[in-house]
C-alpha cells in the first residue's frame, strides 16, 4: 500500500513537472533554448550586455524559449526574474527580455530600479516599434539585437549608482583583513629580497616585517587592531615562505570580464510590457 | 552551579526563539509591506482612469454607458477608506475587493468597446495608456500574489504548534485573505447594478 502511494505521488510529480516550463539556471546573459541565434550573434549580444554592466552596473538578460506552457508570459517572466535576481541588490536595475518563439509572445520585464526610465510605455514602444516588426519578418536575431540596443540606450540615459568595486561587497572587517594581508605579503616579499643580500636569521626577518607591518598599517589606515593583525601576518609569512621560497605563481585568471554569470539580487514587481507578433 | 545557570539561560533563549514570536512579528510586518504595495498599485490604476476615459471619449463619444460605469466604479474605489485596518477586517477586505473588481470589469469593457474603433486603436496616446494600464494590472496581480503568500505564511504560523500558543498569548489572530478566483470574476460579464444603490 505504501509503495502504491509512493508510486502515485511520484507519477503525479512527473505530471506536474511536465506541464510547467522548466526555467534554466542563469549561466550567461543570453540563453537561447531554441537554437534561433547563432553562436556569433550570442557572443555579440553578450559583449554588448557585458559592456553595459561594466559601465552602468545594470544587468540585462535575454532568454529565448520555445513556448510558455500553461503559464501566461507575464507569470513565466516573473518566475524567471525571481529565480535569476537580475540587477544589483537594492538598486534593482535588472531587465529581462523574454521571447517565447512558438507562442509568438514576448515580454520586457523591468526591475524596480529601472521602472522610471524603462517605463511600461517605453517598453511597449520598444516591443511595438522595434522588435515585433522584425519578428514578423522572421528576423529574430535582428529583432532581439535592435530591442537590446534600445533598452541599453534607455538605461544609458538613466543616472544609476556607479558599478560597485567587488571589494565593496565585502563586510568591513573582511576588507580590512584583506588589506592587512596584502600589506604583510608585500612587506615580506620586499624583505625576502633584501635578505638575499645580507645574511640574517629568519626570526629577525619576521620581527622586522612585523614591526614594519604594524607601523605601515597604522599610519595608512589608523586602526590598531588591524595593524596588529597585519603585524602577525607579516611575522608568519616570512616563516612560511623561508622554507619553500616564494614561488611567484602568477596564475592566469583568464579574461574575467565582469559579465557576471549570476544575478546580483535585484527585485522585480511586474513592471514592463508584453507583446505578440 | 554556575554552569547550571548558564545552561538554563541558554535553554530559555532557545525556547523563546523557538516559540515563534519573532516569526510572528516578521510575518506581520511583511504583510503590512505587501499590503501597501497592493494599495499603491490599485491607486496607480485609479489614477490612470480619468486620462483613459478622456482619450476614449475623444473617439467614441456616444458610448456613454461604458463611461458612466467606469467613472462610477472609479468613484466607488476612491471613496473607500483604505487604512491599514482593512487587512484585519474580512468584511472591509471583501468590500475593497468587490469595488476593485468592479472597476476591473468596467475597464475591461471599456477596452472591449475601444476594439471597435480602429482610429482609436492606432492612436499613440491611447496605445501608451493601454500599455500603462496593462502594466499596472500586471503589477496588481504580482502585488496581490505576494500579499496572499505573506498572509498564508502568517496564518500558518498563527495556527501551527507551538507558535499558536504564542500567537494566542500576544493576540495575533488569523488574517483574512484575498480570494484567488478574481480572474474568473473579471472575465465574466458584469452583473452588478452600477450606481443603483450608490
Amino acid at each position: 500500500m505504501r509503495y502504491l502511494i509512493g508510486l502515485l505521488l511520484f507519477s503525479w510529480s512527473l505530471l506536474a513537472s511536465a506541464e510547467a516550463v522548466k526555467i534554466p539556471d542563469y549561466t550567461q546573459p543570453v540563453i537561447d533554448q531554441t537554437g534561433t541565434l547563432t553562436k556569433a550573434q550570442i557572443q555579440g549580444l553578450t559583449a554588448k550586455l557585458g559592456a553595459l554592466e561594466k559601465e552602468k552596473g545594470a544587468q540585462v538578460a535575454v532568454l529565448v524559449i520555445a513556448d510558455t506552457g500553461d503559464d501566461t508570459i507575464e507569470a513565466l517572466s516573473l518566475q524567471v526574474v525571481e529565480k535569476w535576481k537580475l540587477g544589483r541588490k537594492d538598486v534593482d536595475d535588472g531587465v529581462l527580455l523574454l521571447i517565447a518563439k512558438e507562442s509568438r509572445e514576448l515580454r520586457i520585464e523591468v526591475g524596480y530600479g529601472l521602472e522610471g526610465a524603462l517605463s511600461d510605455v517605453i517598453a511597449s514602444r520598444i516591443i511595438r516599434d522595434f522588435i515585433t516588426p522584425e519578428f514578423k519578418k522572421g528576423n529574430y536575431a535582428e529583432g532581439i539585437d535592435t530591442g537590446i540596443t534600445q533598452i541599453i540606450n534607455v538605461i544609458q540615459g538613466e543616472p544609476l549608482p556607479e558599478p560597485a568595486n567587488p571589494l565593496d561587497d565585502l563586510p568591513e572587517w573582511q576588507r580590512s583583513l584583506l588589506y592587512a594581508f596584502l600589506m604583510a605579503l608585500a612587506i615580506s616579499a620586499v624583505l625576502e629580497k633584501a635578505v638575499r643580500l645580507v645574511d640574517i636569521p629568519n626570526y629577525a626577518v619576521s620581527g622586522t616585517a612585523a614591526v614594519i607591518g604594524f607601523g605601515a598599517y597604522f599610519v595608512i589606515f589608523g586602526s590598531v587592531i588591524y595593524a596588529l593583525a597585519c603585524a602577525v601576518m607579516a611575522f608568519v609569512i616570512p616563516m612560511i615562505t623561508a622554507n619553500g621560497g616564494m614561488k611567484s605563481s602568477s596564475r592566469d585568471r583568464g579574461n574575467s570580464s565582469r559579465s557576471s554569470s549570476r544575478g546580483g539580487g535585484g527585485s522585480f514587481g511586474g513592471g514592463g510590457s508584453s507583446g505578440s507578433w | 552551579m554556575i554552569r547550571m545557570k548558564n545552561l538554563f539561560i541558554i535553554l530559555l533563549a532557545l525556547t523563546l526563539a523557538g516559540c515563534g514570536y519573532n516569526d510572528l512579528q516578521r510575518r506581520d510586518e511583511q504583510i503590512k509591506a505587501n499590503w501597501s504595495e497592493v494599495l499603491n498599485q490599485y491607486q496607480r490604476r485609479a489614477d490612470l482612469v480619468p486620462n483613459l476615459v478622456r482619450t476614449v471619449q475623444a473617439f467614441a463619444a456616444h458610448e456613454k454607458e461604458v463611461f458612466t460605469q467606469v467613472t462610477q466604479a472609479r468613484a466607488k474605489v476612491g471613496s473607500l477608506n483604505l487604512s491599514a485596518e482593512t487587512i484585519q477586517n474580512s468584511e472591509q477586505l471583501g468590500n475593497f475587493q468587490a469595488a476593485q473588481s468592479e472597476l476591473s470589469g468596467a475597464l475591461s469593457r471599456l477596452l472591449m468597446v475601444s476594439e471597435n474603433y480602429p482610429q482609436l486603436k492606432s492612436d499613440g496616446a491611447f496605445r501608451d495608456l493601454q500599455a500603462q494600464l496593462e502594466g499596472t494590472e500586471n503589477r496588481i496581480a504580482v502585488a496581490r500574489n505576494r500579499y496572499i503568500k505573506a498572509v498564508q505564511e502568517y496564518n500558518i504560523t498563527v495556527r501551527s504548534f507551538p507558535s499558536n500558543l504564542t500567537a494566542k498569548y500576544f493576540d495575533f489572530t488569523v488574517k483574512p485573505n484575498f480570494s484567488v478566483d478574481n480572474a474568473a470574476e473579471i472575465s465574466k460579464p458584469v452583473e452588478v447594478s452600477f450606481g443603483g444603490d450608490k
